[in-house]
């Protein structure tokens, strides 16, 4: 078995034609990318160009992992979400047409799948108001009016997939969203009930939301929808004040040796996709995307070299 | 020891009836005190001009009832503290409408003679607009954590009410409920400690703290409340699924609440504090005044049944 190895671009921090020839070299197959890169929204792509982006990708020899709809149900508080029918929500019909946008690009550049991201939990944009709560109950109890409009929200988008025969829905695991944690995607994961409902695993974020036993018990019971993981090194200074500091993924809080030989055990397909968030010493993206590349190198070739349980 | 030597009170609004039988209604159960939402008129005090709010205190003389507190309508109860920029207070409408109240109350308080105002102390996040999401936290965690943005947030929301207060020589009394921060004896002392004002009191309400989780209320919790006590809201409750915030509201001494601990140490450490009575469950005969009757009967029990 070998490891599928991914690029999230935007980490890179120069336009996406310029990033592709520089993720191959340092070893990706698969990249993805925000709005940055790329200098506009996704919903503002010509076909002409998306056509040039999927061109660009296969010159360098890589393949998109999946197609993120720019930063919808990302920053969406979902307590503000709902006044009434979904499709009168302003914010909601706005990061709808972005996903129906994302879910277009990616049939014309062949990406099988989407990706969203998990609403913002009540009071985020105040100061994080809830993460003390989500701290201590070890990553936040959602509550039923809220997993109601957690199942409205992504069945829709889950039939979204479904009529454009795209694989999975990639639920991007963040600290302030909703699908902050194993266990609290899995519980969504179970409400909506669509086997198109995927995630990006996130073990750094999970832990940084203080869930207990990320990478066995938490990591086991998501298996199934398990689709990639995103790999990045975070240190947690205070939890319950939500403190702590991106790092190399060497010096981080997670076990990325333990990830990595959990990936292989359970779901050899996902690919491990690289990020940094933190700065290098000499300030460049490279250095810092490199340095977790060689730690993941070491990484992988001691996994491989162990016997398969 | 027999007959209560805590001062009764009553909130006048549940014996829903016009305010002048309300008045000769609490005057007959008991009462020493009274306060009120909705006065003559369903007209809160800060609602009423100077000559309606002299009115009441002649009302309230001829019957021989003192006014508990002047109650500032609902101000605070539903406004969200999120929703606050703590640099301009003012620039949310719905804050600026409430304390305006307040200090209309306060103005309505000095007028009658009555030191102290009640308020809220403002709504956890989506509590009134997105079906109490941090309920189930707040629950797992005993009452709930008050972030330091919102306590930022809530320190600069009472810095001009107690600033209005000092100007108007009138405490400030916050009465517990389970949808805003103070909703527990701990939370309301975290708060207390930030704004850190003598003048900020609690109508303690020991049913809502049960209610939002909090551990050993009738004996921590009144520890917790002790230095700051104005008085006691008294009503009872059964909690069914905490979690999911059902409950029932029952007679006074027949739900969660630790009222013989309460009752004890209040007798102990703050004999003078006084015990508002309210009802929020229907008698079986439907009346309210059944019900307000019963809660006092039962209280009156309660009382007596005190070891010396």
């Amino acid at each position: 078995m070998k490891f599928k190895i991914g690029m999230y671009l935007d980490e890179l921090g120069m336009p996406f034609r310029e990033a592709l020839p520089l993720a191959r070299d340092i070893g990706a197959e698969y990249v993805w990318w925000g709005d940055r890169p790329v200098g506009k929204p996704i919903t503002a792509l010509a076909p002409a160009e998306i056509v040039a982006m999927g061109d660009a990708m296969a010159r360098n020899g890589l393949k998109p992992l999946f197609v993120r709809a720019g930063n919808a149900l990302s920053a969406t508080e979902l307590a503000g979400l709902y006044a009434g029918p979904l499709e009168k929500n302003e914010a909601f019909r706005r990061d709808f047409d972005s996903i129906k946008a994302s879910a277009g690009v990616a049939k014309k550049i062949g990406a099988g799948a989407i990706c969203t991201f998990g609403f913002h939990w009540p009071g985020e944009a105040a100061g994080k108001a809830t993460w003390p709560m989500r701290w201590a109950t070890r990553g936040g109890v959602i509550s039923d009016a809220d997993m109601e409009k957690l199942y409205e929200a992504f069945s829709r988008v889950c039939e979204l997939a479904e009529t454009s025969d795209l694989d999975v829905v990639v639920v991007f695991q963040m600290s302030w969203n909703y699908t902050n944690t194993t266990g609290n995607f899995r519980r969504v994961a179970e409400r909506v009930g669509s086997k198109r409902l995927k995630m990006m695993y996130n073990p750094a974020d999970s832990v940084n939301s203080g869930e207990a036993d990320v990478l066995v018990r938490g990591f086991e019971s998501i298996v199934p929808n398990v689709h990639s993981v995103h790999l990045k090194g975070v240190q947690v200074v205070d939890g319950p004040r939500g403190k702590y500091r991106y790092c190399p993924l060497e010096e981080g809080d997670v076990d990325f040796e333990t990830v990595l030989r959990q990936v292989r055990e359970h779901c050899p397909e996902a690919v491990i996709s690289l990020a940094t968030h933190f700065a290098s010493p000499d300030g460049r993206p490279e250095t810092a995307m490199r340095t977790n590349m060689e730690f993941v190198r070491r990484l992988i070739g001691k996994v491989e070299g162990e016997p398969r349980s | 020891m027999t007959g209560p030597v805590l001062p009764l009170v009553m909130l006048l609004d549940e014996l829903k009836m016009p305010f002048g039988d309300a008045i000769a209604a609490a005057r007959s159960l008991g009462a020493e005190y009274v306060w009120f939402h909705d006065g003559p008129g369903k007209k809160s005090l800060p609602q009423m001009s100077g000559t309606e709010v002299d009115a009441i205190g002649e009302s309230l003389e001829r019957a021989s009832l003192k006014l508990l507190v002047a109650r500032a309508a609902s101000a605070f109860k539903s406004v969200h503290a999120i929703d606050i920029d703590p640099s301009r207070v003012m620039d949310n409408s719905a804050y600026r409408r409430d304390y305006e109240d307040v200090v209309r109350a306060m103005e309505a308080a000095r007028r009658l003679g009555v030191p102290a105002v009640c308020v809220f102390s403002f709504a956890w996040p989506g509590e009134y607009t997105a079906g109490k999401p941090t309920w189930p936290m707040r629950w797992a965690t005993r009452g709930g954590i008050i972030s330091e943005g919102e306590m930022e947030r809530l320190a600069a929301a009472f810095a001009p009410v107690m600033q209005a207060a000092d100007e108007h020589e009138v405490d400030v009394v916050v009465l517990q409920l389970s949808w805003n921060y103070a909703n527990t004896t701990g939370n309301f002392e975290r708060l207390e400690e930030r704004i850190a004002s003598p003048r900020l009191k609690l109508m303690w309400n020991p049913a809502d703290s049960v209610n939002c989780g909090e551990a050993d209320v009738a004996e921590a919790g009144f520890r917790n409340a002790l230095p700051y006590l104005h008085s006691l809201h008294l009503k009872d409750l059964r909690v069914v699924d905490g979690t999911r915030n059902k409950f029932d509201y029952c007679a006074i001494g027949e739900g969660d609440v630790d009222y013989p601990s309460i009752l004890r140490q209040l007798r102990a450490h703050a004999p003078h504090a006084v015990l508002s009575v309210a009802t929020h469950y229907s008698a079986p005969d439907g009346k309210p005044g059944s019900a307000m009757r019963t809660n006092v009967e039962h209280l009156k029990r309660l009382i007596a049944a005190i070891p010396p």
